[in-house]
């Protein structure tokens, strides 16, 4: 009897949590046909409550709170908000644990998951002040710390801040969202205005020449020809000026991003935790969010980041397939957020379709978020996890070199 | 216990047998996709008539090779005539139209390769040949000549006499090396005198002068009739290319899978000439050459697998170290071989027969370094100095030519606009053609 009432009790123990994984639909933004976003009800995954969004793995809290929001919460934009990310988050890890079988990934705590949240991060103390430069139309993965001793402040795991959208004039944006070269109005002038200038020059040389040595030859007058060259010289300089200044004709005139309702970017925040354990969170740059942006990719299947999805991101898209070539600029922070890395990385993907995602991912391993560029050891690193997962090394390291000496580098 | 030593007596006589047995596999042709010896009609006729005895041909052909290699100087005439001896006490047809139909047949099964095949055409048709000659007679019209040009050519009797050694009491049942003998000899008098029928005068005269017999005379005219001064390949060159080089760096055994259709080997070099580019390269080098060659990519592979690379500068006080990124480290790589197959071409070993990045791919595949799954790719570094011209840049050439002489010839204003047009289409193909080492100033390649 004792060892029945025994094997009951234990039957009960491990039967409890399914019935706490409660089998919950929400209504969830996702991709549909040709990438459009469409909303469906979806059952919410590994669920360990069944008020609250909080489940196995992740935790989503409304700003600083540590309270999972309702089920029920009655805002129905946060509520979808709310269950857009719990559900392509756990897509993401799903893909980590069985796509790329990632140890790390499988024995990470849950993740808390911040929405709404407009406060800077701070190493030290986990949230900085709400005055201090709110922020709005980002994401932030933030790694795990504790704060400094005697600041009465509970330690922190791993956590996905979704700051709110905010409508902002695209002018008004640092470096105007566009390439080290410009507006591509301003990239074409300059290419057309250098030969006209060049061709004004000579043109003068040619009319100063003719005017001492044979002034019979000049059908107008020396002055008049020569003004208009002059005048044919500042107009091509004026233009090319003009063209400086019109940005905005290339960018939506507005500017704005929710990021918790663009799954491309939920996938993109949880590869920054999945590849932290050698990417670490410490700041932003070129490497560490092309390596993002191409698993975000790789679990969409399409190279495409935040576009047709106006409602939610009306911005610059990234594109995986864009055409740019290496300049030492992209190496740079502030171009961190471009999609050069991601490019890269894609022509591999296009040309290496079955051996991408592992070889991208083994290539992360070998580098480090503080001392690795793009052009030493991002190439690097691809061509020395060729050798783990290359089926014909030496073929495929010159393949891929070909590739990037297309790439520009 | 009593018949222990015989055993061993019996194996001691047969290690070396066994030791230098010819391994008939090299001759497995693992590198020619297309053959260009045959026609498809040729080889159904072949498999018809000859198909059922070909694999007993094969057989005796290895044991025709296995007993010449024993005496360590395979001539290709000695080869074929051990090979005709077997096929005859065998009970097998010996004509050299059965031998050419075995031969398409062992090609189109890969036995053999294109060169083995021709190797072994040209010395049946020269044996047929021989077969089938009455003594050659010397006219008084030729001894004429002969004298005049042996007298303008500057040459002595001594100097004939040491030319025609090993020429002389031929026998035509026993060849032995004579035609490569013959070869080296035509080329020296050929190199004499530049009237065309020099060799057949130089013969003329020798026999005259009592240097050659009549058996000798007919013999050698055979030769010079049938071109064998002309032969780009013999037997004793090319088993020695094969054993020196052939897979040399591959690990595992060659197949008929290894064969792609567009391979390099079996190209045809020029659009209206036989020749492909594995011939070329056997014709024009020995196995030295092609290793030298070969280990030119090899080292090109080494240089861009390195882990790391780095320039240093010595300066009288201390040195500089600069890390070479690894796209710098291809590049640099590629202009080394560039620059190193440049010296190798200037060395005296290639004097007169220089190669060409064909020829060193060629090798690459010969020696097994790289297969033909790499050959696109390796074809691909020559566009460093061998840029392809891709349609786009052929058109704006074209229209670049237009608009030039528009600008020249066209009377103002509107020669302004073809200027402008061409400053235009200018713009357009630097943009097309940019890379970021021409776009960016500030770029350095490593």
């Amino acid at each position: 009897m004792i060892h029945f009432k025994r094997s009951i009790s234990v039957l009960v123990l491990l039967i409890t949590p399914l019935f706490a994984q409660a089998q919950i639909q929400e209504n969830v933004l996702v991709r549909g046909a040709n990438f459009n976003p469409e909303v469906q009800s979806l059952e919410m995954p590994d669920l360990i409550s069944t008020e609250r969004f909080q489940g196995k793995y992740f935790k989503i809290v409304l700003g600083k709170g540590e309270e999972g929001i309702s089920l029920t919460e009655p805002n129905l934009e946060l509520r979808l908000k709310a269950a857009t990310a719990y559900y392509h988050l756990n897509k993401a890890r799903n893909f980590w644990v069985e796509v790329m079988k990632s140890d790390y990934v499988s024995e990470l705590p849950p993740i808390t998951i911040r929405l709404e949240i407009t406060n800077k991060f701070s190493d030290l103390g986990h949230f900085q002040n709400e005055s201090i430069e709110p922020q709005y139309n980002n994401a932030l993965s933030i790694p795990d710390g504790s704060p400094m001793d005697g600041v009465d402040i509970p330690a922190w795991g791993h956590e996905i801040w979704f700051r709110p959208k905010k409508t902002i004039l695209s002018k008004d944006l640092p470096g105007s969202g566009l390439g080290p070269q410009g507006n591509p109005l301003s990239q074409y002038i300059k290419l057309l205005t250098g030969q006209v200038q060049s061709s004004i020059e000579s043109q003068m040389i040619q009319t100063t020449l003719q005017k001492l040595f044979y002034p019979q030859m000049l059908s107008t007058t020396y002055q008049t020809a020569i003004l208009k060259q002059i005048g044919t010289l500042a107009l091509s300089s004026l233009i090319l000026e003009g063209s400086k200044h019109t940005d905005q004709l290339f960018l939506e005139k507005y500017y704005y991003l929710d990021t918790a309702m663009v799954p491309e970017i939920i996938y993109h925040e949880f590869s920054h935790i999945a590849l932290s354990d050698h990417l670490t969170l410490s700041l932003s740059t070129p490497i560490l969010e092309g390596m993002a942006d191409y698993f975000a990719t790789a679990m969409s299947g399409r190279p495409e980041i935040a576009s047709r999805i106006k409602l939610y991101s009306l911005s610059m898209p990234k594109n995986g397939r864009n055409k740019i070539l290496y300049n030492p600029a992209l190496e740079a922070s502030v171009y961190s957020n471009s999609d050069f890395v991601l490019s890269v990385l894609w022509l591999i993907r296009d040309h290496f379709p079955e051996l991408a995602n592992h070889w991208t991912f083994i290539a992360s391993t070998f580098l480090s978020t503080e001392s690795s560029d793009i052009r030493h050891d991002l190439i690097g690193s691809l061509l020395t996890a060729c050798d783990y997962v290359c089926e014909a090394p030496r073929l495929n390291k010159i393949e891929l070199r070909q590739l990037l000496e297309e790439k520009g580098f | 216990m009593k018949f222990t030593p015989s055993i061993f007596l019996i194996l001691s006589l047969l290690a070396p047998a066994w030791a230098q047995a010819f391994d008939l596999s090299i001759l497995k042709n693992d590198k020619e996709s297309v053959t260009h010896a045959f026609t498809p009609k040729e080889l159904r006729y072949a498999l018809q008539s000859s198909g059922s005895t070909s694999t007993a041909a094969f057989a005796l052909l290895g044991e025709a090779l296995n007993e010449l290699d024993e005496s360590q100087a395979i001539c290709d005439a000695d080869l074929y005539l051990n090979f005709t001896q077997k096929l005859q006490k065998a009970g097998l047809d010996h004509s050299r139209e059965s031998i050419t139909e075995w031969l398409e047949i062992w090609r189109s099964q890969d036995l053999i390769d294109d060169l083995f095949f021709e190797i072994m055409s040209q010395i049946s048709n020269l044996k047929s040949s021989l077969d089938r000659i009455s003594p050659f007679g010397i006219r008084n019209r030729d001894l004429a000549r002969a004298n005049t040009a042996f007298e303008q050519s500057g040459l002595t009797l001594k100097d004939l006499q040491e030319s025609y050694t090993g020429l002389t009491g031929l026998d035509p049942a026993r060849l032995a090396c004579s035609p490569i003998t013959w070869s080296n000899t035509a080329r020296d008098l050929q190199s004499a005198s530049r009237l065309n029928d020099f060799l057949h005068l130089s013969n003329v005269y020798a026999r005259a002068k009592g240097i050659l017999n009549d058996q000798d005379f007919t013999i050698l005219e055979v030769y010079r009739y049938n071109g064998v001064q002309n032969w780009r390949i013999t037997l004793q060159r090319y088993l020695r290319n094969l054993r020196a080089i052939k897979n040399k760096y591959r690990s595992n055994t060659p197949s008929a899978a290894d064969l792609s259709p567009n391979d390099l080997s079996s190209s045809i070099i020029y659009k209206h000439s036989n020749l492909t580019y594995r011939q070329s390269l056997y014709y024009r080098f020995n196995s030295t050459q092609i290793s030298l060659i070969s280990d030119l990519l090899r080292r090109t592979f080494d240089r861009m697998d390195a882990k790391k690379a780095e320039l240093v500068f010595t300066y009288n006080s201390g040195s500089e170290t600069i890390p070479i990124s690894p796209m710098g480290q291809y590049f640099f790589a590629r202009e080394l071989l560039k620059k190193e197959m440049t010296e190798l071409n200037q060395s005296s070993l290639f004097a007169g027969s220089p190669f060409t990045y064909e020829d060193l791919v060629t090798a690459a595949l010969e020696t097994g370094l790289i297969n033909h799954e790499l050959l696109a790719s390796v074809l691909k570094i020559d566009d460093l100095w061998n840029p392809e011209v891709k349609p786009w840049t052929k058109i704006a050439n074209y229209a670049f030519q237009i608009t030039g002489n528009a600008s020249v010839f066209l009377p103002p204003p509107y020669n302004v606009i073809s200027s402008v047009a061409l400053f235009f289409i200018e713009g357009i193909v630097a943009r097309k053609n940019q890379k970021a080492s021409q776009a960016d100033p500030n770029y350095d390649p490593f």
